[in-house]
This record gives structure tokens, C-alpha cells and sequence, in this order.
């Protein structure tokens, strides 16, 4: 009778612990989950989903140290009792968690052994899972090393192996989900192989991708999918020097973050607007852009991305002679530069300050001499310059808001 | 090429090929981690199946 009291309550406290789950509690989860471990069961299949279902539970809360302890145990469990179908699953989620953590080759052995048992068990389903996980796992691989300071359209020869694998991956996957007519991981999968050729560099395949990520995310009727598709096909057509396409894509990305109430986003979209039409040598509308990208970033007390903006301004200003203009915008970049400790944005503008000046003093002379003397002189002087920080990725814009240079302390 | 102008011009790109260095890296992502749950109360939907999409945005940023 005490066992069965015991049965009783490990399964009340793990059903509530999911239901809490459910409802996105994943704190209250865990503790009844860890409550019904103390107690124990025998029914080693609800042990396994205590396991299996905590594990994700600390995925979600970003303890990925606890969320691998327990996929562990999930595995090592499902292996004990010859549950294959539970070990497919124990080694996808272990797998999700190294990759987390950036262990990457540990992860590609857990991608493998779910891959296995799926296609020894025929399931389809699984074998897709499989092949996506695969892909993801070496997606980030590829970007985790390019983050780590390769020169960009130049990356090692791991990067370029790495995505070269996710996009083979990626079209396995493809090649399945397909054949099981499953729309949104066609679309998740599309998205993330335009991004995966994009990275390569191979931006007509990427523009490719991404417009088949539109087409499916339209017909779910899903805006912030079809932000991001618009805003990558953007970003690939300026690498294919296609920049009138490239701002028709950006404009519909701002139209969209609008809709969606995003101003981050708005923000970032208005940022690639006024470059593209700087781009394009429509400096008046570069302007426009640039400033509607000031407006929001000074909205959102985002200093960095004010800064970006003034620079971006005195720069479009000076293109367009307005030198008393670019004077104001280089000094106010000057400013926010030095109140942020960017040193390499304090010196460019330090040096656009200057140059303004002479050139506003040259304007009252006619002296052109003074002015071929300084030039060789400013002209080292922006060579030595030194480079400044570079923003890691704009993928995780909920983290990095508008200037991602504030994620740069990560990795 | 020693005009004012041109001088100019050669400041003015500056704040773009540094947009451009980082547009190169920049893709908007889509879930990267698909968990798996294995359901533990009987599920009318029959939820053997069960996924869990986690978002986009994570600690560490990379997936």
C-alpha cells in the first residue's frame, strides 16, 4: 500500500510539474519535477519523461549545466531499458544542450546516434529531427568561429567546412520534410539555409532560400517570419551590388517591424535604408533614413546606435557640402564616442572633426596649397586607424537591440 | 583626385564599409534548438510526438 501511495505522488508532482511547464513556468516546473525524483517511481518510463521533460525545462532557463545532467540521464536510462525511440529523443535534446554550450563535436556524436536510430526504426519524423539538429550544430559551429575575429569574406577553412556540411545537412532535411509535406519546418529549414549560403558567400543561392522562407511564411500568415526574410534577401542583394533591390526588400522589413511594433528593429531596418541609399549617392534620402534612425535610438536610450547615427549623418552631410551640418553630427559623434569608450570611433571622429574645420576655414581662403599638404598627411592617419570592434551578429536583435557592439564581451 | 571633393568622398564610405563588415555576419535566424518532450499525462492529441521549438534567442547567443 506504501507503494503504491509512494507511485501516487512521484506522477501528481511530475504531472504538475509539466503542467506548469506548460504554462511557460519553467521554475515552479523544475521544483516539482526535483520533488518527484525524491520520491521515486519504478515505472521507469515516467522517470524517463521526469528526466526528459527537466532537462528541457533548464534548456529553457538557461542552465544548460543542469539541462545536460539530466538529458544524460535520460539517455542513460532509455540505454538501460532498451527504449530506442527514448534514446533517439535523450540524444537529440543532449545534443541541443552541447551545442548551447558550444561543444560542438560532442554534439555532431549525439546528432549521429539520434540519425541512427531513426532510419534503424524507419521513422521518418526522426530522421528529419536528426538531419535539422545536424544541421544547426554545425550552422553554429561555422558562426561561433567567424564570430571569434575572422576577417569577414575571408573566413578559415573550418568556417567554410562547417556551413558547407549544415547546408548539406539542411538539405537532407529538406529533402524529407518535403516528402512529408510539412510547410513550417520547410520554411524554418529554407531560412536557415539562406543563411547558411549567405555566410558562404553564396548569395544567389541564399537569395533563392530565402524567398521560398517568404513564400511559406506568408502563407502562414507569420509577419515576423516574413520581417526576417525580407530583411535577409535585403543584406543579400547588397552583397550582389543590387542595392535598388536590396531597399525595396529593407522597406518592407520596416514596414512589417512597424506593424509588429518592434522599434529595435524599425530602428535597425531605417540604419540599412539610409546606408543603401548612401550606397545609391541619394544622400538626401540617406538622411532621411539616418535621422529616423537617431530619433528611435535616442527613444531607446541606445547610446551606440546614436552614435552610428551621427557619424552616419556627418558623413551624408559632408557628401552633400553641408559641412556646418556635418560639423554639428561629428561633434555629437565625438561626444557619444568618448562617452562610451568606443577609442576607435573617438578617433575617426576626432579626424572628421578636424577635416571639417579645415575645410570650413579653407572655404574663407583660397589657398588650395594648405590643403594637398594635410591630405598625405590625414590619409596615413586613416590608414593606421585602428579597427574597431565588429558587431558579432545581428541574429539575436532581442539581445543586442540596435548596435550589437554591446554583445561584444560575449564569447 | 587631390580635390576637396574626393577627399570627401573617401571619409563618407567609411561609416558604410563598416556597416558592411558587419552585414556580413548578420542573419536573422530562425529556432535553432527543436527539444523534444516526451509527455508524461495522457495527451488527447496522442503527444508521443511532442516538440518543444525553443526561440531564437538564447544566453550565448548562437542559437
Amino acid at each position: 500500500p506504501d507503494d503504491n501511495r509512494m507511485e501516487a505522488s512521484c506522477l501528481e508532482l511530475a504531472l504538475e510539474g509539466e503542467r506548469l511547464c506548460k504554462l511557460g513556468d519553467y521554475g515552479g516546473g523544475v521544483s516539482f519535477f526535483e520533488a518527484a525524483i525524491q520520491v521515486g517511481t519504478e515505472d521507469l518510463q515516467v522517470l524517463s519523461a521526469v528526466y526528459s521533460q527537466l532537462g528541457n525545462a533548464y534548456f529553457h532557463l538557461h542552465d544548460y549545466t543542469k539541462a545536460l545532467e539530466f538529458h544524460h540521464h535520460d539517455l542513460t536510462l532509455t540505454r538501460t531499458i532498451g527504449d530506442e525511440l527514448g534514446e533517439a529523443k535523450a540524444s537529440g535534446n543532449l545534443g541541443n544542450t552541447l551545442k548551447a554550450m558550444g561543444r560542438f563535436d560532442e554534439a555532431v556524436v549525439c546528432c549521429q546516434r539520434h540519425l541512427d536510430i531513426a532510419q534503424v526504426l524507419n521513422d521518418k519524423v526522426g530522421q528529419a529531427r536528426a538531419l535539422y539538429n545536424f544541421g544547426n550544430v554545425y550552422h553554429a559551429k561555422g558562426k561561433s568561429v567567424c564570430w571569434s575575429g575572422a576577417d569577414p569574406g575571408d573566413f578559415p577553412e573550418e568556417v567554410m567546412t562547417a556551413l558547407t556540411r549544415a547546408a548539406d545537412y539542411y538539405n537532407e532535411n529538406l529533402a524529407i520534410v518535403k516528402e512529408l509535406g510539412d510547410r513550417a519546418a520547410q520554411g524554418r529549414t529554407h531560412g536557415n539555409l539562406g543563411n547558411t549560403y549567405y555566410l558562404l558567400g553564396n548569395f544567389r543561392r541564399a537569395v533563392a532560400s530565402h524567398e521560398q522562407r517568404l513564400l511559406i511564411a506568408k502563407e502562414f500568415g507569420d509577419r515576423a517570419a516574413q520581417r526576417r526574410a525580407y530583411c535577409n534577401l535585403g543584406n543579400a542583394f547588397i552583397f550582389l551590388g543590387e542595392f535598388e533591390v536590396a531597399a525595396e526588400h529593407y522597406k518592407k522589413a520596416l514596414q512589417l517591424a512597424r506593424q509588429l511594433k518592434d522599434r529595435a528593429v524599425e530602428a535597425q531596418a531605417c540604419y540599412s535604408l539610409g546606408n543603401t541609399y548612401t550606397l545609391l549617392h541619394d544622400y538626401e534620402r540617406a538622411i532621411d533614413y539616418h535621422l529616423k534612425h537617431l530619433i528611435i535610438a535616442q527613444d531607446l536610450n541606445d547610446r551606440i546606435g546614436e552614435g552610428r547615427a551621427c557619424w552616419s549623418l556627418g558623413n551624408a552631410h559632408t557628401a552633400l557640402g553641408n559641412h556646418d551640418q556635418a560639423m554639428h553630427f561629428a561633434e555629437k559623434h565625438l561626444e557619444i564616442s568618448k562617452e562610451t569608450g568606443d577609442r576607435g570611433g573617438e578617433l575617426t571622429a576626432r579626424m572628421n572633426v578636424s577635416d571639417l574645420q579645415m575645410v570650413l576655414g579653407l572655404s574663407y581662403s583660397t589657398n588650395n596649397s594648405v590643403l594637398s599638404e594635410n591630405k598625405e598627411i590625414d590619409y596615413n592617419r586613416a590608414g593606421a586607424r585602428p579597427r574597431m570592434s565588429r558587431r558579432h551578429s545581428m541574429e539575436n536583435l532581442d539581445l543586442m537591440k540596435l548596435t550589437p557592439d554591446k554583445t561584444n564581451g560575449q564569447k | 583626385s587631390s580635390t576637396p571633393k574626393s577627399r570627401m568622398h573617401a571619409i563618407q564610405v567609411d561609416s558604410v564599409q563598416r556597416w558592411m563588415e558587419d552585414l556580413r555576419h548578420m542573419t536573422e535566424v530562425e529556432c535553432m534548438c527543436v527539444l523534444q518532450s516526451k509527455p508524461i499525462g495522457v495527451e488527447e492529441d496522442g503527444g508521443q510526438g511532442e516538440l518543444i521549438v525553443s526561440g531564437a534567442t538564447g544566453a550565448g547567443g548562437d542559437h
